[in-house]
């Protein structure tokens, strides 16, 4: 368990380097790696599906970069894509790939409806964080919303 | 006043797509900004592969057009837009130093040198490696290749074709380190290939598509969801290539 959140923490880290995290957020990156690989790999200790795995994994990371975007006045996306790296259904996918290369479609079919639903916990799991926070947010987004024309 | 607001929010909401953000994150923050300059009526159309803005400004109505051919994810750039996009969003920025920031932004120095970006692409890879169980061997190679993926992905620019078929000869690559691993040393060419190839997996993009999705702009989450398959694609074709000949020579 902090074996993989290590793994996680330095993934992230280095990965924040690559899609220009700024210096002084980098060690703040790095924290969402840590969450989302201990919790990854504690619901799995708890003998959780793994679907769910991801998605309390990626809710953690979500919650926490929320946190981390109000305390350290950047946006959330510096501290959030970092935490997910661990997350990433690569491996999946490449067993998805490999089956359908040995001609077993049906596994090759299965994982991919798979790796399809672990992207998509990851995706709820953000939006349900970006849900919560986006209802306590102090000025609400202008988007959506009809505006009142000026009139000459 | 020698440039015009829409100038400034046009420069604004070209660089927020650029270096990543969301397409109704850049229509928020320009509208706000817009505000900022004293334009009466804001309205901002922002999709991936381009954006309109049309202002109520100090000439009557102006409206402006700008494609943004090529996106990256460059999160410091990122930020500081932000800060110029609230600056002028409180009134601190008349629509010239608003550019001027921009443009003063934009000639900045990318933060982190190549050796740095090559290091950082093997630790990630080889980091994701022992995440999913792999062995310091399969690491180590995946480690390799995920160092020569970021070479591979510092070459930008052309049509999407050419970024298509690099990002397929990435997977080539990372797919023969695999099958190396395998029939030298018996390793798992899955764990390789996973932890070669994670940093270009479009992680921001799909995340993306769903805070598009939740904003309602369906649109943008098209777009940019069949840029997420189309690069998940390439890549999962480059190295099937390297594994379907692996198996043809009959590995195992």
């Amino acid at each position: 368990m902090l074996l993989s959140a290590l793994a996680g923490a330095m993934g992230a880290f280095a990965f924040a380097v690559l899609i220009r995290v700024p210096r002084r957020d980098l060690f703040f990156a790095a924290l969402g790696g840590l969450l989302s690989g201990f919790v990854y790999a504690a619901a799995g200790a708890l003998g959780l599906h793994t679907i769910a795995q991801v998605l309390l994994a990626a809710v953690a990371a979500g919650a926490l970069s929320e946190v981390l975007a109000r305390v350290r006045r950047a946006p959330a996306t510096v501290y959030l894509m970092p935490g997910l790296i661990p997350l990433v259904p690569g491996l999946l996918a490449y067993h998805a790939m490999y089956a359908l290369l040995r001609g077993d479609y049906v596994s090759g079919a299965a994982i991919a409806v798979e790796t399809i639903y672990w992207a998509a916990a990851i995706g709820v799991g953000i939006a349900l964080v970006l849900t919560v926070s986006r209802s306590f947010q102090s000025s609400p987004p202008s988007a959506g919303k009809p505006r009142a024309r000026r009139e000459p | 006043m020698s440039s015009s607001p829409l100038a400034a929010l046009l420069a604004l909401a070209a660089s927020l797509l650029e270096t990543g953000a969301e397409p109704y994150r850049v229509e928020e923050a320009v509208e706000r900004a817009g505000k900022g300059f004293g334009c009466g009526d804001v309205q901002v159309f922002v999709t991936p592969p381009g954006l309109f803005v049309g202002i109520e400004g100090p000439g009557g109505h102006e409206t402006g057009v700008r494609r943004v051919r090529s996106r990256s994810t460059d999160l410091g750039r990122l930020s500081s837009l932000n800060s110029i996009a609230r600056a002028a969003e409180r009134g601190d920025l008349t629509p010239q130093q608003c550019l001027q920031a921009i443009a003063g932004m934009q000639d900045a120095p990318a933060p982190y040198g190549l050796g740095t970006e090559l290091l950082a692409g093997a630790v990630a890879s080889a980091a994701y490696a022992w995440f999913i169980g792999a062995t310091h061997l399969e690491a180590s190679l995946a480690a390799l290749g995920g160092a020569f993926t970021i070479l591979v992905r510092r070459q930008t620019g052309g049509r999407f074709a050419e970024r298509f078929f690099r990002l397929a000869a990435s997977g080539f690559v990372v797919g023969l380190l695999g099958v190396a691993g395998h029939v030298l040393w018996r390793q798992s060419a899955g764990n390789i290939v996973a932890g070669g190839l994670v940093v270009l997996v479009p992680g921001l993009a799909l995340t993306g598509v769903l805070r598009d999705l939740l904003a309602g702009d369906f649109l943008s989450a098209a777009a940019g969801g069949l840029e997420v398959l189309t690069v998940a694609g390439a890549l999962a074709a480059g190295a099937a290539l390297a594994v379907g000949a692996g198996l043809a020579l009959g590995w195992n």
